[in-house]
């Protein structure tokens, strides 16, 4: 399977001074779910803000199918979808116009968006709302906005900051019935989540990091292995690695 | 722990007036102010000439009856409210009366010193109009201050009623009597006189009793209406951040999108493409915006009326530029707002790209301006010389667009 997003030794952090992940390694392929999991502060949302090339490494290398963000800023931001923590909009753009700003700056061609966007809309049950702004809706639905955005260009690669919050039950269901078939489709994801009993039924590897570093990472088997936890849920393998460290 | 309103609405008011001091340090030193008293000169130069011009037959008293009760009757309340207070002053409800007392005169003595700005510039064209005594003129100045008041008091009270549409209705009412009240004033008593009856004065007193009760009734009814306050109050401080914008970066700058619908079309006429996808934006952004479609169509309608006023060719011509220089200068607020903004990493959208989109887009506002304006001064008999006028426009809208404007253009 190929890699899609390969993260080599980085080390980083919002200031010179100050790191705030370090020497971060690992790869997504094509058709795997890859969950990143951490206690809040942990480093998941710095690592992901250098992977969509908002920070850059003071140390390592990140790239999305073999390109990396110096050599080309406008092909890399066009490579992944990214559905963020807080959703992010313009207050003067409504739900539709977001949605075909999206697919225009991606190069969608207009029929292939009317084709996309009308079964998006259906699943998130947001066909009535498409003529609103942002302002006018909930949290859970700003957030499927934010989804709507990412799954509308089917990128290679999605990033997925902490999706489910916010969000109610069946758009829980909806995003990650929509991801798995993505998935299929040859996608790679990358999911930073706190939700660990989710993360154990979609993902196919997990990365657990703590405090700025990687502390192991693998498949379920794997983890279970690595720990000797062998017939343990995701959530004591990764309680025991956390207050491990803590002691 | 009790609080203290008192000392709660001194400090609010106390953190304001140091903001504004500050800002208006800016604004002092900005292009924008030269721009206007260079206008406002042109309008002086004018002036004497424009009274001149009105003919006898114009109802001068009702004109300005009509015109300054719009102003009289517009009260936006500031009240200092911040987002906290929801939680924080709500319990304490019963005793906000006496904060909200010290808004209400802030809000009646701000809100008196536009009025009286307005008064000044039609003093000249009243006097001219009039044969007024003193007593007459001191009418003049006192009644809409007086009338201002009387509105900022009863709005507040309509404020607390549920119903949006029962206070528009009401502002309506305010509006009519405000009207009539001027109108009576202003024509020395003449306005609805039948024999020897003041039939405007009567009016107006019947009104008054009754809309008092009313009033009475709903302050006793309803509770303060605390999101609609905060509403008002933020977007009146958004008001100001935006027009301070224009001088200086302010980080509080926000906007709610507004619909419009019909102005759709405008923006249809850019065909669906990768290579389109910014000016789509940042055309999208200026048509929903409240602050710079709003300020853009101001700037249209005082442009057209001076270029249509104004008899020499020159001045039209001047007009123009010192309009399109004023609307660019607003317009430029776009661009921060958008670079500053979370939004700017939403679409993949490259800096160059962005720029390029922008000045394209500013451009395009700036000449159509020019032409309306321009085409506006044809209407009223300039003639060929229109064609110069065209001209001037695209001069200024492309000069500013592609030569000055992309230096004031950072990433």
């Amino acid at each position: 399977m190929n890699k899609i997003l390969e993260v080599n030794g980085v080390t980083g952090g919002y200031t010179s001074s100050q790191t705030v992940i370090k020497n971060i390694t690992f790869d997504i392929h094509e058709k795997e779910i890859v969950a990143l999991i951490g206690l809040n502060g942990a480093g998941k949302s710095t690592t992901i803000k250098h992977i969509l090339g908002l920070l850059q490494p003071r140390e390592g290398s990140i790239q999305i199918a073999g390109q990396t963000f110096a050599s080309n800023p406008d092909t890399y931001r066009l490579s992944y979808g990214y559905i963020p923590e807080s959703p992010i909009y313009y207050e003067e753009l409504s739900l539709w116009e977001h949605l075909e700003l999206m697919a225009m700056t991606h190069g969608v061609e207009r029929q292939l968006f009317l084709e996309r966007v009308k079964p998006l809309l259906q699943e998130f049950r947001m066909e009535e709302m498409k003529d609103r702004f942002p302002h006018q809706f909930s949290k859970g639905m700003r957030q499927k906005l934010m989804i709507m955005m990412a799954l509308l260009v089917e990128p290679r690669l999605f990033i997925v900051d902490e999706p489910i919050l916010g969000l109610d039950p069946l758009g829980i269901r909806s995003l990650l019935t929509w991801l798995e078939k993505c998935k299929e489709q040859g996608a790679g994801i990358l999911m930073s989540t706190h939700i660990l009993a989710t993360a154990e039924r979609y993902c196919d590897r997990f990365i657990i990091i703590h405090k700025g570093e990687i502390k192991m990472q693998g498949t379920l088997e794997e983890l279970r292995q690595q720990t000797g936890f062998s017939h343990h849920s995701l959530d004591d393998i990764y309680l025991h690695v956390v207050e491990a460290e803590d002691k | 722990m009790k609080t203290d309103l008192d000392a709660l609405f001194e400090d609010r008011y106390a953190r304001f007036s140091r903001e504004f001091i500050r800002y208006s340090q800016y604004m002092a030193n900005g292009g924008m102010l030269f721009i206007a008293i260079f206008l406002g000169g042109l309008i002086a130069l004018y002036y004497r000439d424009l009274i001149a011009a009105i003919p006898p037959w114009f109802p001068v008293p009702y004109a300005l009856a009509f015109v300054v009760s719009l102003l009289v009757t517009r009260t936006p309340h500031r009240t200092f409210l911040l987002e906290a207070d929801l939680l924080f002053l709500t319990p304490l409800e019963h005793r906000m009366e006496a904060y909200f007392r010290k808004t209400r005169r802030y809000n009646w003595m701000v809100q008196s010193i536009f009025l009286f700005l307005l008064l000044l510039l039609f003093f000249p064209v009243y006097q001219a109009n009039m044969q007024s005594d003193s007593v007459q003129l001191w009418f003049y100045w006192l009644v809409p201050i007086i009338l201002k008041g009387w509105n900022v008091h009863s709005s507040w009270i309509l404020l607390k009623l549920p119903e949006q549409r029962s206070l528009t209705s009401y502002a309506l009412a305010r509006y009519l009597f405000s009207f009539l009240i001027l109108a009576w004033v202003f024509t020395a008593g003449e306005f609805l006189r039948i024999g020897g009856w003041s039939l405007a004065g009567l009016f107006g007193t019947v009104f008054l009793i009754g809309f008092s009760i009313q009033l009475n009734r709903i302050r006793k009814q309803y509770p303060y209406q605390w999101y609609r306050l905060l509403e008002i109050e933020n977007r009146q401080r958004r008001k100001f951040y935006r027009f301070v914008n224009q001088f200086t970066d302010i980080p509080q700058v926000g906007s709610r999108g507004q619909s419009r619908r019909w102005l759709s079309p405008f923006v249809r006429v850019v065909p669906y493409a990768q290579a389109n996808a910014g000016r789509i934006l940042f055309l999208r952004m200026f048509l929903r915006s409240a602050d710079y479609l709003g300020i853009y169509v101001r700037l249209l309608v005082i442009g057209g009326l001076l270029a249509v006023l104004f008899p020499d060719l020159t001045a039209k011509a001047a007009v123009i530029v010192m309009i399109l220089l004023m609307t660019a200068s607003q317009i430029k607020g776009i661009w921060k707002r958008q670079r500053k903004g979370n939004g700017r990493i939403l679409f993949p959208i490259n800096v160059e790209g962005q720029k390029r989109s922008f000045q394209w887009v500013c451009g395009v506002l700036l000449l159509i301006q020019g032409l309306l304006i321009s085409i506006m001064a044809w209407l009223s008999g300039a003639g060929s010389a229109v064609f110069l006028l065209f001209l001037v426009s695209f001069l200024a809208s492309y000069g500013y667009s592609y030569l000055v404007l992309p230096r004031g253009l950072r990433a």
